[in-house]
This record gives C-alpha cells, sequence and structure tokens, in this order.
C-alpha cells in the first residue's frame, strides 16, 4: 500500500522525528514500538509492532486515544465536540483518556501515523540495523540487541 | 573528555586572574573580590580541600553541605536559624540559574531535575538528568554564575532513566556518575575530567543514579536500574585511583545464602534487581555503611520469583571495611506493588522506653514509619504515616513484619493480592507504587526530636501480565491511576511511633525535606510549589509557585553570613506522570533552573 518514493520517505522521516520527540511515544511505546518504553509509563503500552490496524486507524488512536485505556489523545480538541468517535466529553465520561504531553496538529498525526505503518507494524524482530538507523550509530542500546538475540 | 573545553577555557581564565590575588591552591576564590570568599571556613585559613576529617564533621560546617544527605547520618537537618518562624514569610527569589539538560533521548522525552546541590565555601555543584556537572559561584548572593561545565559526553539514549541525585566531593575532586554505569573524577578547580570507572556492564541492566558515599578512602557506590533488570550491588572503590575493593550483591548466587528464596525455573536471581539508588548513610561508631535495596524484578509478577526474593527491599549494614553484610532486614518479603526501600536511612540518637538508643528511623515506601536499633537491625516499632493504606492490616509489632505475611508461603498476598497475580488481573493499591515516601530524601530534626518525610498520597491500580515480558524481565504488568493523586508532609515521633503532624497538599509531593534550626521544614510539591512549615505544627509558612515541576529535594546554606534556600526546579516524565490525575496541570512545561531564595 505504501509506496517507497522519495516524497514518502521524507513524509515518515518528519513522523518519526515527532515519535520519537515532540510526542513522546518511545515514553510508553518504546524507541522501537516494541512495547518497551518505561516501566513506569501509565497502561501498560502494548507493541505496534504486531499491530492489526490500518494506517487511518493508527491516526485515529493517536488523535482520540482509546477510551478506558493509558493511551492518551493528541487532538487538543478531542472530545470537545463529537470528532472522536462521535463522543464528546459527557459521552466518553470516566472512559476519556488521558490528554499527550504534548498536542499535535492534524498534519503531525497524519506524519506520525504514517511512520508507524511505514517502520513499525508488521516489523515483528527489533534488528541492530533499524537501532543504528533509529539513532543514527550504534549506541549501548543497540549493542544490547545483538545480545538479546544471540 | 571532548567535552570539558568549554570548562577549561573559563577555568584558565579564572586561573589567570587568581593568580593576581595569590590564591591558595584549590581555594577557587573570586578574581574579582577577593574578600567575598570569607566564610567561616575559608576565613580560619581552611582550604576548600574536603577531606574525611571535614566529612565526618559536616555538621560543624552549617554553612556548607558536603555531601548529598548533609552528614553521614542523612538527617538533612541545618542548624542554620537566620530563617525562622517569624520572618519566613519575607523570603524571596535572590536569584536563578539556568542549568542544561531539558531535551530528552531515547524513550524519554525530556531530562528532570533530582540533585541536591552541594555548597562548599560559597560554590555549588549540581549536576542534571544526563550526568553534566556545574559548578556555580553563589558567594555575592546575587546571582549564580556558572564556573565550569562538565559534560561527559553520554548519548542520552543510553540513559535509561533521566535521573541523578547529586554529586560527592572528596578532596579536590567532584565525583559524579553517569546513566550508563561510570563513576567520573573532576577536578574541582579548574571542571577536567581525570578520572572515570566503568563500574559493571550496562548490558545487564547496570545503572547509576545515585551519588557515591565518601567514607575514609573509599567510594561506597551504589548501583541502579533495578527495573531493567540489573543484579544490583554496593561495590566500594578507591577513592583515588577507582580500583574496586569489594561488592556486596543485594541478590544472592544459587548457593549463598538467601538464594532458597528465589524460586521458579527463570533463573531470576540473574536479573533480580535489588537496586541501590539513593546514597546510603554511614556510622563512624559501627563503621556500618546502611543501603536500602529495591524491588525484586519482574516488578508485578511474583510467579516469576516465588519467593521472599532476599535481600531486595531490605535495609543492608554493610562493613566499610570488608563489604560483609552484618545484618539486613526486609519489609515487603516476596513485593509485587513496587515496594523499592530504597529511601534515606536517618541515624538518630534518642531515649525509647527511657533507654538511649541508637536508632535507625525510616519512612518506608510501604507506608509505615519503621524503627529499628541500627547497631544489629532489630525491628522497634513501625505505623502508618500515609494517610491511605490498604495492602496489609498493619506491621507485627514483635516481627516487624506485615501481619500478612507467612513464611511458609512461596507467594504473598497481603492483604489484596491473590496467590496467582496473574490471575487476578487489576487490584487498587494503596499507597501508589510510588510510594507513599520514595526516593524522597528525609529529615531529623534534634530541635523536635521528630521525622519529617514528604510524600504521595493515593492509590494505583496494578496488573501483573507474564506475556507482557516478550523477551526483557523488568516488566510483567502494567499500571493505571485512575484517582486523584495528593501529597502530604508528615512527622513522626521515632521514640513513639507516633505521628505528631501532617499537612495534605493538593498535588503529590515529589521533593524531600530539609529541616531547619530556625524551626522551619522546607518541601516542595510537583505543580511548583516550594513551601516552608512550622517544624511543630505543620502548619504552612510560607510558599512560592515556580510554574514547573519540582522533583529535586531543598537545601539550605550559608555564606558571608547569610543564609540561603535552593532548589532544583524541573521535572522529568514520570513524575510529570503523577499529575495525570490533575487535567488543569496537563500543559505544565518541565524546565532546568536552579532557584535561590533569602531574606
Ligand atoms: C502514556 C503512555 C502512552 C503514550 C505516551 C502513547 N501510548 Fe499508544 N498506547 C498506550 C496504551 C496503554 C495502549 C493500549 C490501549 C489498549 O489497551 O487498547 C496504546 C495503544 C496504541 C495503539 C493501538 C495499538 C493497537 O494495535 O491497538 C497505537 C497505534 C498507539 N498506541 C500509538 C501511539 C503513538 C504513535 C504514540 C505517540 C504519539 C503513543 N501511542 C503514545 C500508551 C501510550
Amino acid at each position: 500500500m505504501l509506496s517507497g518514493s522519495a516524497a514518502l520517505a521524507q513524509d515518515v522521516s518528519v513522523g518519526k522525528q515527532i515519535y520519537s520527540s515532540k510526542a513522546g511515544c518511545p515514553f510508553c511505546h518504546g524507541w522501537a514500538g516494541d512495547g518497551h518504553g518505561d516501566p513506569r509509563s501509565e497502561g501498560g503500552a502494548p507493541t505496534l509492532r504486531t499491530s492489526q490496524l490500518t494506517r487511518d486507524q493508527v491516526a485515529e488512536v493517536i488523535q482520540c486515544g482509546r477510551p478506558g485505556t493509558g493511551m492518551p489523545y493528541h487532538d487538543r480538541f478531542a472530545y470537545t465536540d463529537k470528532r472522536c468517535y462521535g463522543m464528546n466529553s459527557e459521552d466518553v465520561g470516566s472512559l476519556k483518556p488521558r490528554r499527550g504531553d504534548q498536542t499535535l496538529q492534524k498534519d503531525e498525526i497524519q506524519a506520525v501515523a504514517d511512520y508507524v505503518s511505514a517502520k513499525i507494524i508488521g516489523h515483528p524482530a527489533v534488528t541492530k540495523e533499524e537501532c543504528i538507523e533509529y539513532f543514527g550509530s550504534e549506541i549501548g542500546e543497540c549493542k544490547l540487541i545483538e545480545q538479546r538475540k544471540g | 573528555m571532548a567535552s570539558s573545553h568549554r570548562g577549561l577555557r573559563l577555568a584558565f581564565a579564572t586561573a589567570l586572574l587568581s593568580s593576581v590575588f595569590t590564591i591558595p591552591a584549590f581555594a577557587v576564590d573570586d578574581p574579582a573580590k577577593p574578600g567575598a570568599a570569607a566564610t567561616p571556613a575559608a576565613a580560619s585559613g581552611a582550604s576548600s580541600e574536603v577531606t574525611n576529617e571535614r566529612l565526618l564533621n559536616a555538621d560543624k560546617e552549617p554553612q556548607n553541605w558536603l555531601m548529598v544527605h548533609k552528614e553521614y547520618n542523612s538527617t538533612r537537618y541545618s542548624p542554620l536559624d537566620q530563617i525562622n518562624k517569624d520572618n519566613v514569610k519575607n523570603l524571596k527569589v535572590a536569584f536563578t540559574t539556568a542549568i542544561g539538560g531539558v531535551p530528552g533521548g531515547g524513550n524519554n522525552p525530556t531530562g528532570g531535575l533530582q540533585a541536591t546541590p552541594l555548597v562548599n565555601n560559597g560554590f555549588m555543584y549540581v549536576v542534571d538528568a544526563w550526568g553534566s556537572v556545574y559548578k556555580i559561584d553563589v558567594r555575592d548572593g546575587k546571582r549564580g554564575r556558572i564556573v565550569w561545565v562538565m559534560d561527559p559526553g553520554v548519548n542520552k539514549a543510553d540513559v535509561w532513566i533521566p535521573s541523578n541525585r547529586g554529586v560527592a566531593l572528596y578532596k579536590n575532586f567532584v565525583i559524579s556518575v553517569t546513566g550508563p554505569g561510570k563513576v567520573i573524577w573532576t577536578n574541582a578547580e579548574t571542571g577536567e575530567q581525570v578520572r572515570s570507572v566503568q563500574v559493571d556492564d550496562p548490558k545487564n541492566g547496570y545503572a547509576l543514579t545515585a551519588p557515591p558515599l565518601v567514607i575514609g578512602n573509599k567510594l561506597i557506590v551504589g548501583g541502579s536500574g533495578g527495573d531493567q533488570g540489573a543484579r544490583d550491588h554496593v561495590t566500594a572503590l578507591d577513592a583515588d585511583t577507582g580500583a574496586q575493593l569489594w561488592r556486596t550483591y543485594s541478590v544472592p548466587a544459587p548457593g549463598e545464602p538467601g538464594s532458597e528464596t528465589w524460586g521458579g525455573d527463570n533463573n531470576a536471581w540473574m536479573h533480580g534487581g535489588g537496586a541501590f539508588w539513593v546514597t546510603g548513610s554511614y556510622d563512624p561508631e559501627t563503621k556500618l555503611t546502611l543501603w536500602g535495596s529495591g524491588q525484586p524484578v519482574p516488578m508485578y509478577d511474583p510467579e516469576y520469583r516465588p519467593g521472599d526474593n532476599l535481600y531486595t527491599n531490605s535495609t543492608l549494614a554493610l562493613d566499610t571495611e570488608t563489604g560483609k553484610m552484618k545484618w539486613y532486614f526486609q519489609y515487603t518479603p516476596g513485593d509485587f506493588l513496587d515496594f523499592d526501600e530504597v529511601g534515606s536511612k536517618q541515624l538518630i540518637n534518642a531515649k525509647v522506653d527511657g533507654q538511649d538508643r541508637k536508632l535507625l528511623g525510616y519512612f518506608g515506601r510501604n507506608g509505615f514509619y519503621y524503627v529499628q536499633d541500627r547497631t544489629n537491625g532489630q525491628f522497634i516499632k513501625a505505623s502508618q504515616y500515609v494517610k491511605t493504606l490498604n495492602w496489609t492490616d498493619g506491621i507485627d509489632p514483635k516481627t516487624g513484619k506485615p501481619v500478612e505475611y507467612d513464611p511458609n508461603k512461596k507467594l504473598q498476598t497481603y492483604k489484596i493480592g491473590a496467590p496467582s497475580r496473574r490471575a487476578q488481573g487489576a487490584m487498587t493499591a494503596c499507597p501508589h507504587i510510588q510510594g507513599g515516601v520514595n526516593m524522597f530524601p528525609t529529615s531529623y530534626s534534634p530541635k523536635t526530636g521528630l521525622s519529617y518525610g514528604s510524600g504521595i498520597e493515593g492509590c494505583i491500580k496494578v496488573t501483573a501480565v507474564a506475556e507482557r515480558s516478550g523477551g526483557k524481565i523488568a516488566w510483567n504488568g502494567g499500571l493505571t491511576e485512575d484517582q486523584k493523586l495528593g501529597g502530604s508532609l508528615t512527622a513522626m515521633d521515632p521514640t513513639t511511633g507516633e505521628r505528631k503532624a501532617q499537612t495534605l497538599f493538593e498535588y503529590p509531593a515529589y521533593s524531600g525535606v530539609v529541616s531547619t534550626g530556625g524551626g522551619l521544614v522546607f518541601t516542595a510539591t510537583l505543580d511548583g510549589t516550594i513551601t516552608a512549615h512550622d517544624d511543630q505544627s505543620l502548619k504552612e509558612l510560607w510558599s512560592f509557585n515556580v510554574g514547573s515541576g519540582i522533583s529535586a529535594p531543598p537545601m539550605t546554606y550559608a555564606v558571608n553570613g547569610k543564609q540561603y534556600v535552593a532548589i532544583l526546579v524541573g521535572h522529568s516524565r514520570v513524575p510529570k506522570g503523577r499529575l495525570g490525575t490533575h487535567p488543569e496541570m496537563q500543559d505544565l512545561q518541565t524546565t532546568s533552573m536552579l532557584y535561590v531564595f533569602s531574606l
């Protein structure tokens, strides 16, 4: 579904930047999206690598969070109207998820969804090569991946 | 190493100017104001070199704060009394200084500050989340000028938790640690890194977050990284060469005493946790150093590691010469609530039932304040200090163990657990798995005879999910906060175990406490409010809000006869999470600042 065009690769790098820094997804899901973020993060975030979600469903989860779970919403105006699952604050009630530490604009949410769909979902194994690509060099964390394999 | 260029350049300039005034070696004095450094120690001709003599007599230098818990007894009591109950209402900002380290890396969206500033004759030493050390000239009381920065050049993605709780001073060295497990010696005068030692391998989860304790010619180093599966230890290094002198593990290897408390077939001991991530105490009379160990790993899943899991969640008394364990006391055996018992171990001399006793006073993360005989670990008393506690019906007054504890059981349930936590699903526990009093340093005032602790009030929902481990060993579960978290400051009487006073806060206190000769107790809450309280009633006498989260403890010092109160401001993501039940705080931003107050 996703082509490897140069334009898209660019989009994915923007999404990666937002995923890894501004949005703070790795705190819960881990830099690799394998569910190994901080053990004290809220909600016990799952691995995204084996997720069955489509790109648009990923975008929706990022925008709206998941009611009744630790997955936060990132659209500052989620639940102020019915844009999220057709529910406002009153409808969602006590199941309203927390808000992300930083909120994202529409295009940012789309960029993160592109990144997650292209680079994380459907890639069950975390590889050392991927780690080096993510961090730009073979940092200690990447050496650990080889350890775990061996 | 490449990191100290900036420090070198600054120091070079300082050295050039200093020579004009023939400043003695090691006493880095302000070139512009030679007289300004006339703190009592400097005036009496003492050098700024931190000798063992000075550390042993740290109480005789009320103007300074020479080690993380101020004195070996970890009581964080300052006799300074210029700021007192009457005039504290006039306390105001004297100056602020920006510290670096806000941007995050790896899994951590931002840095955050947890260090207690040290002060040695008008110079302050602090460290940021990533291990960068800052020397700050605080002598004129009008500004805090950074003299040098020693950035160890750690890759942030290799720092598993952006926490660094302070530095140590030894001779003319500032001794700091890095997340990936190095101890670094820095020339206090120039900021040049002179030596570094890799204490253990981060591949095994090992990390460092607490400053070493300097005892004689040794650095006692407590390992962190329990939550990511380190098998942790206290290690003594030669303070001059860095050579390893002894190492004592909190988790015994098969065949060693205590190994029978690690059941199952997961080789759980190899990654059993038991981290020592808060600096311990030292009793010069018994030559014992007292350290608290963290929780067993995986933290929510006892079925992975059936048994009491010695020596996690314990106080360990180690012989300073050999590292041999003289005694231990385990607070919550077979834990499933992340009750690390790492917090400050107060050494208190007081009368109990008419008898002079050498006490250990301790605010447990499990919600109880414990009093023990510090010479042999004997349990004396425990009483609840948090407002809400549900995991046990109390502590057995004879054994000191939770009343539900059954030594014949492989899996403890206490009051709220099921024999299979995996099958039980979500369970609500109070206090929160982060306390109560967590690593937030506590205080004991000999003036009032009271112990002070501040921490979190509230509950949390915990699940144990074995599948979550996915090849890593630290997780096996998740947590959800669905009730508002608050905070409290509590005064306990170590001689009776009585809760003498308590003040509740709207937001969690994630900072620590200092008590003073002025009859005050200072603490701070996560919304950025610093407060001063009456040391008897705990009534709030002063407050100031800095508009950013505080996760570091307050301290007090004096220069040129004037008293100051200092605190680092700026939270990382973990403490920020504790504000998640307060939607009005969701846009609170972090920073990285030193705040200093004076009259
Ligand atoms: C505070 C922790 C936290 C943060 C931050 C967080 N997540 Fe999540 N996320 C979770 C939890 C918990 C779940 C599981 C929800 C459930 O139980 O259905 C989840 C679920 C998801 C899912 C659904 C997976 C599936 O297959 O159902 C996606 C996609 C996702 N997160 C992406 C992200 C992205 C992208 C970010 C950053 C913008 C992010 N998350 C930030 C905690 C977090």
